[in-house]
């Protein structure tokens, strides 16, 4: 079991495309993986009910921090590995999300306050795993980079000093695709996140090995279960 | 898994999850703003003589009421007072007043 909060104080730097990324790759891959999306926008529950084609996973949206704390215990019960969709500002779910991460990825594209705020979340996780007294880590990873451009290496550079992946997502045309046709992607991008996968897997961040799942329908959602 | 049970320690128990979040950024809003049914309801609170009297005068001083004060010195702190609590309403013309 693992629980991977992604969270940033600043919106927009990519949190939702990369809980679409993560848990459809792990769907695909055969991973019991079921997805909590804590942002009032819904973004993410709304894809994973009307546009997600891949093989399913559980998607339950709540944004109370109470509740969202039960469920996330609940749902950790049973998935391989929960994906938590968090609002792009300071909010209590998402420190909760935080709280009860054993990592947070923390998206990042390539502007003055997105560096900023990264490093507030860097911090407040920080803060957060102090309070829990136990060790929680956090990674940025940049977003929509464009390799040849001096701001993608300046902003990359500002953020040096914050703990980073070394994998990145490119400015591809293919991850807004997926937002609209429900699929995920291939190619460059496909290969991007492979690579993140990968990366996730070398850190022990994701379990070394999938496994085979079976899905029950419900009547919103779909409930996820490991093979026996 | 063929079975076999993790190792791992289990998730954290929500009570602590929201303890731990609360320590660590004690003034974050909740994501959604409860904004209620707006229907008004009576909060009486028992205190000292000499409080009610500093209370009366103060609102006496800044001309406006007491009920107002509050909400205003509950807003300074942080609390989530609804607008329409900010405001004093227009006191009602009594019969035979000018």
């Amino acid at each position: 079991m693992a629980i991977l909060t992604i969270a940033s104080s600043k919106g927009g730097p990519g949190k939702t495309t990369l809980a679409q990324l993560l848990s459809g790759t792990l769907a695909a891959e055969g991973t019991g993986v079921a997805a909590l999306d804590a942002d009032p926008t819904g973004a993410l529950s709304r894809w994973a009910k009307r546009l997600y084609e891949g093989l399913p996973f559980a998607c339950h949206h709540e944004v109370d921090e109470a509740r969202l704390a039960h469920l996330i215990h609940r749902t950790a019960r049973d998935a391989e590995v929960v994906v938590v969709d968090t609002a792009g500002f300071g909010n209590r779910a998402a420190t909760v999300a935080m709280t009860a991460a054993d990592a947070v990825l923390i998206p990042m594209v390539p502007g003055e306050g997105d560096v900023t705020e990264a490093a507030r979340t860097v911090e407040l996780v920080a803060g957060v795993a102090a309070a829990a007294r136990r060790d929680i880590p956090a990674r940025v990873l940049l977003n929509r980079v464009r390799p040849s451009t001096t701001l993608s290496r300046h902003a990359a550079a500002e953020a040096s000093a914050l703990p980073r992946f070394s994998s990145c997502l490119s400015d591809l045309v293919a991850y807004g695709e997926m937002g609209f046709s429900g699929r995920m992607p291939v190619g460059k991008a496909g290969a991007e996140v492979a690579a993140l996968m990968a990366e996730l897997r070398g850190l022990g961040w994701l379990p070394a090995s999938s496994v085979k799942t079976t899905f029950v329908k419900t009547t919103d959602t779909v409930a996820v279960g490991a093979a026996r | 898994m063929k079975g076999l049970k993790s190792t791992r320690a289990p998730a954290m128990a929500p009570e602590e999850m929201l303890r731990v979040a609360g320590v660590a950024a004690p003034r974050q809003p909740p994501a959604v703003v409860s904004v209620g049914s707006g229907k008004s309801v009576m909060i009486s609170i028992r205190m000292t003589e000499q409080t009610a009297e500093a209370l009366a005068a103060c609102a006496i001083e800044h001309g406006v009421t007491q009920r107002r004060l509050v909400a205003e010195a509950l807003a300074a702190r942080g609390v989530a007072v609804a607008p329409r609590d900010l405001e004093d309403r227009p006191l009602p013309r009594r019969r035979g007043a000018r």
